[in-house]
């Protein structure tokens, strides 16, 4: 329930800041296509999302203030641009005597504010195919997102470092250009999602915006609303039954959506679909798979589209029985075999709690690598190999050792009792130790078995160790320290 | 049928409401007014027109302005202090602190604390900043006229806006938090609880001020402060409770202070429906504007401090305790050189009546030129006063080492120079307010505000956190500038914008 509210409010955020604020300032009085323009005003605004977080990414400036001014900017130039496309003066402000009086008459009548706009998009907005298209993009959308619905882990280790990456660019420090994370990075910020979050529920925004991207080229390529409703039903479909729905989608994934959006805007609007294919190229260099489902869907769609076209009846009744299809095909299909673990489900559940339980940055969690996705920035991290090398069973036997290195209220080591499968790599397949202790069976065998002994050591002789979490797989240790935070007195009184 | 002597024609120079004509043309308008028209003049007084009697009397009426009683004024000094009584509050706390230990708000808590109740108090001052400055406003334009009911109706409206959207603003960032989780639920609790109580107590304060009561102010503080050392220090109570308690015993004070003036005075009370929510906007929505970005500018340079590079800390904004004992010493020569402003705007009345005197009512170039004269001696009064007293203040800041932070001097330095050209800004707004003209001021002060965002938020994210200080010595260049060309081109035409704003 908590992963579905998650997920809407990555949707609403998503909306917000890539269809309707661009769409509000792009739109004309007397725009001929409402789908024209929301495609059109969709794509600029992820190619500048994507540049903006490329380049004040690089002078790790992508920071919320910077990143929110120069949206703001950009929202306020395509608003003049499409001002003086209408013929309209660039900037008018209103006079001072007009604008009082509009404010007035607000405060006076209180009018329905978006009324106007919402009759509008009503009128220009085939009801039928739109709901088709939505109810199909959704049933993608929640087949991408199951996992993660019922899952906190990641299951692609690409993923892992996407979200490290996504952290990093969000918080102003050194990043490696990942262009497959930079139109995150907003929706971080206005849905309020943690990073690993946003990366696991992003399949279904992905997933969504790949039906409905195939719907619109179907519809600008075959010019019916037949060929829209075929287009998109059929790469759905096709999706759902080779499973290549996507649930953590990398740049290539990304890329699609914008490759197939310049399919759809090519021959009427090269500009944008040249732009289009520049923020494909941006994000990924190479062709996902997926592009070949939707040209097979377009090809398929164009050769039955005409003949449905023939028969009013069978027209009129497409959206409905398509998207019916696909909500039944979503239902039958069966889900994709689980994606080995990189990580317990619990590490990553009793990372997140520690997490939202305990003060920011006053907490350091010893552990294998991948829990820094669910805990970056929240709190601090030591890897378990470091820690196993750095300590001895007879130094943490004593009852006077601290781990006074560690400068932090809590300290949480997890330590494995049941030890997590690995991939079946010899251990000579590289020579590096932390390569050893992650990702051979014997090198992991050995590391959780020292850890253990060390942590048995330590609590044998320490009354301020216990165990947080314990299941059959996992042992959480929490040890605690009894240092506060300086108020500013006691600082003051340092200082002199 | 009696004919009645016009009231026009009746010289009172003992009545200090009354002006003597300044010359036959204004004569003739005053009569008119009392109906005196050219028939009426030609059927009743046997005169050809009105402007012929206006002449024929004119001459009786002429009073040697010497003569005239002169509207008593506030002293140089008594001005002054009243200038700053808005700082009271801060001042006693201070006070308090530094001899008591403890104060209505802030002093010596745990960092996440300390941030909870820096972000409240900044809050709350911007979102009650536009009320306070609306309610008064409106309130004293009442007050003046002696229409005691209207004033305590307008006064309710605003500070009932005003409390309104304190409240909601609370529950509002209490939902955010729930969804944001920038700070523990707790800790967004005691925020949200000092956010309202101190919003309360601006407000409260705000309706002091206007009935003229700056002594309430410090009276209302003191208790305050005793209630938080009785419950702190006797009781052994949390400081923060202690706080909240104190505060809400403040503010219940304060707005007792106020509503029993207008008991006092009030005889009938308009209907709610009488105050038009469009009107009052109307009438105030600039002093609305301007005093929630007043103190959004004033404010604007910590909050780029205290979110730059928080990336190690417990919450997303952290209170710099360094930063602020720098911009809190520094705001002891702001509140000496604030005074000023006030004394400033009251000698600028008594110009004003004294160069109407000494002139004939033609000669408004010598009018106009003699006051903008007054106008640049006044700014480089000020500017001077305030420059002399930020150096005495580094200085004793520096004799008896005050700053423990030897790192922050470069902020205090710089607060120190930009404070004195803020208050030339204030100087500039009082006027501008006068003349009946906020717009150029709300344009002022938010690009102000906007300079020092944008400058302060760059350098603080390149640089150390301290540079947000640049940041708000460009935006007070930038508040000062903008708001001295509109008073500069006002006082071309000061006569004009002088009698307007009387209307």
């Amino acid at each position: 329930m908590l992963s579905l509210l998650d997920l809407l409010r990555l949707v609403t955020a998503f909306a917000v800041i890539f269809v309707v604020l661009p769409y509000l300032a792009n739109r004309r009085k007397g725009d001929a296509s409402l789908w024209r323009t929301l495609t059109v005003s969709f794509v600029q605004t992820a190619f500048f999302v994507q540049i903006s977080a490329m380049v004040l990414g690089d002078w790790k400036l992508y920071l919320p203030g910077a990143a929110a001014a120069s949206y703001l900017l950009w929202l306020g130039v395509t608003a003049a641009f499409a001002r003086q496309r209408s013929g309209r003066p660039v900037v008018s402000l209103p006079s001072r005597g007009a604008g009082i009086a509009r404010l007035l008459e607000f405060l006076e009548e209180r009018p329905t504010l978006f009324a106007p706009l919402v009759s509008q998009v009503k009128q220009r907005l085939n009801t039928p195919v739109a709901a088709g298209a939505a109810i199909m993009a959704a049933a993608v959308a929640l087949r991408g997102v199951w996992f993660s619905l019922h899952h906190v882990r990641l299951q692609r280790l690409e993923s892992y470092s996407r979200t490290i990456s996504l952290h990093s660019l969000i918080r102003g420090e050194a990043w490696d250009h990942d262009a497959g994370v930079a139109l995150l990075a907003p929706l971080t910020w206005l849905s309020g999602l943690t990073p690993d979050h946003v990366i696991r529920l992003s399949g279904g925004l992905v997933a969504a915006a790949m039906v409905l991207a195939m719907a619109f080229a179907g519809w600008r390529r075959l010019g019916t609303a037949a060929g829209a409703v075929l287009s998109a039903a059929l790469f759905a479909a096709s999706l759902l039954w080779l499973n290549m729905t996507p649930s953590e989608p990398g740049g290539a994934e990304w890329s699609a959506i914008f490759v197939i959006l310049a399919v759809g805007l090519a021959g009427e609007a090269w500009g944008p679909a040249a732009l289009a294919l520049l923020t494909a190229g941006l994000i990924h260099l190479g062709l996902s798979p997926v592009l070949l489902l939707a040209a097979l869907a377009l090809t398929l769609a164009s050769l039955i589209g005409p003949a449905i076209e023939r028969v009013p009846v069978a027209a009129r009744l497409l959206p409905s029985a398509a998207a019916l299809a696909i909500l039944v095909a979503t239902i039958l299909t069966p889900l994709r075999p689980a994606a080995p673990e990189h990580q317990y489900e619990a590490a990553a559940r009793t990372a997140h709690r520690i997490a939202g339980e305990f003060r920011t940055n006053d907490w350091i969690l010893v552990s294998p690598g991948l829990e820094v996705a669910q805990t970056y920035g929240r709190g601090w991290h030591v890897e378990l190999a470091d820690f196993v090398d750095a300590h001895t069973e007879a130094k943490l036997a004593d009852p006077a050792f601290r781990f006074s290195a560690y400068a932090a209220q809590s300290m949480f080591v997890f330590v494995e009792k049941r030890v997590l499968d690995q991939p079946a790599f010899s251990f000579a397949h590289d020579s590096g130790a932390s390569s050893y202790y992650y990702t051979t069976r014997l090198g992991r065998s050995s590391l959780e078995f020292r850890a253990a002994r060390l942590m048995a050591a330590y609590v044998s002789a320490h009354k301020d160790a216990t165990v947080y979490y314990e299941d059959e797989d996992l042992m959480v240790y929490r040890v605690e320290r009894s240092a506060e935070p300086q108020t500013l007195s006691a600082r003051v009184a340092a200082v002199r | 049928m009696q004919i009645r002597t016009p009231d026009s024609l009746i010289s009172r120079p003992q009545d200090p409401t009354w002006r003597p004509p300044l010359d036959e043309f204004d004569l003739a308008v005053r009569l008119e007014t009392e109906g005196v028209t050219d028939e009426v003049a030609h059927s009743s007084f046997g005169f050809a027109h009105t402007l012929d009697m206006a002449a024929s009397y004119y001459p009786q009426l002429d009073v040697p302005s010497a003569s005239m009683p002169s509207t008593p004024g506030e002293s140089g000094w008594r001005a002054w202090l009243r200038g700053t009584a808005f700082a009271l509050p801060m001042l006693l706390c201070a006070l308090s602190l530094m001899t008591v230990g403890v104060s209505l708000w802030g002093g010596d808590l745990h960092p996440d604390l300390a941030s909870a109740v820096a972000i409240a108090t900044v809050g709350s001052l911007v979102v009650t900043g536009g009320f306070v400055q609306a309610m008064s406003r409106r309130g004293l334009f009442y007050i003046g006229a002696r229409d005691f009911n209207m004033a305590a109706a307008v006064s309710r409206v605003w500070a009932q806006a005003g409390a309104a959207a304190i409240l909601s603003l609370a529950l509002g960032g209490l939902i955010a938090n729930l969804l944001f989780a920038w700070m523990p639920a707790a800790l967004a609790g005691v925020t949200a609880a000092f956010f309202v109580l101190l919003g309360m107590l601006w407000l409260a304060c705000g309706g002091l001020y206007l009935v003229n009561r700056a002594t309430w102010i410090a009276g209302v503080t003191v208790v305050g402060i005793v209630v938080v050392a009785a419950l702190h220090r006797g009781l052994g109570w949390a400081l923060p409770t202690s706080q909240l308690c104190g505060l809400a015993a403040a503010t219940a004070i304060a707005i007792a202070g106020a509503l029993s003036w207008f008991r006092a005075r009030v005889t009938a009370l308009p209907s709610a429906e009488l105050i038009s929510p469009a009107h009052e906007f109307y009438q105030a929505g600039y002093y609305l504007l301007y005093g929630a970005l007043y103190y959004l500018f004033l404010f604007v340079d910590r909050l780029n401090a205290w979110t730059a590079h928080t990336n190690a800390s417990a919450l997303p904004l952290q209170f710099r305790g360094d930063y602020e004992t720098a911009l809190d010493l520094a705001m002891a020569a702001f509140v000496l050189q604030t005074g000023w402003v006030h004394a400033s705007l009251a000698a600028f009345h008594r110009a004003v009546e004294l160069e109407q005197r000494a002139l004939p009512a033609g000669q408004y170039g010598r009018f106009n030129a003699a006051m903008r004269e007054f106008y640049l001696w006044r700014l480089a009064y000020i500017a001077a006063f305030g420059f002399a007293s930020s150096g005495l203040v580094y200085f004793l800041i520096s004799r008896y080492h005050l700053l423990p932070f030897a790192n922050m001097t470069p902020v205090l330095v710089i607060a120190l120079a930009a404070y004195p050209i803020v208050v030339a800004g204030l100087w500039n707004t009082s006027l501008l307010f006068t003349l009946g003209q906020p717009q150029p001021v709300v344009g002022a002060v938010s690009m102000g505000a906007l300079v020092s965002l944008i400058c302060g938020y760059l350098l603080s994210r390149t640089g150390s956190y301290d540079a947000a200080a640049v940041g708000f010595l460009a935006g007070a260049f930038t508040f000062a500038a903008l708001s001295c060309l509109p008073v500069l081109k006002a006082f071309h035409k000061l006569d004009s914008h002088y009698y307007s704003s009387a209307l």
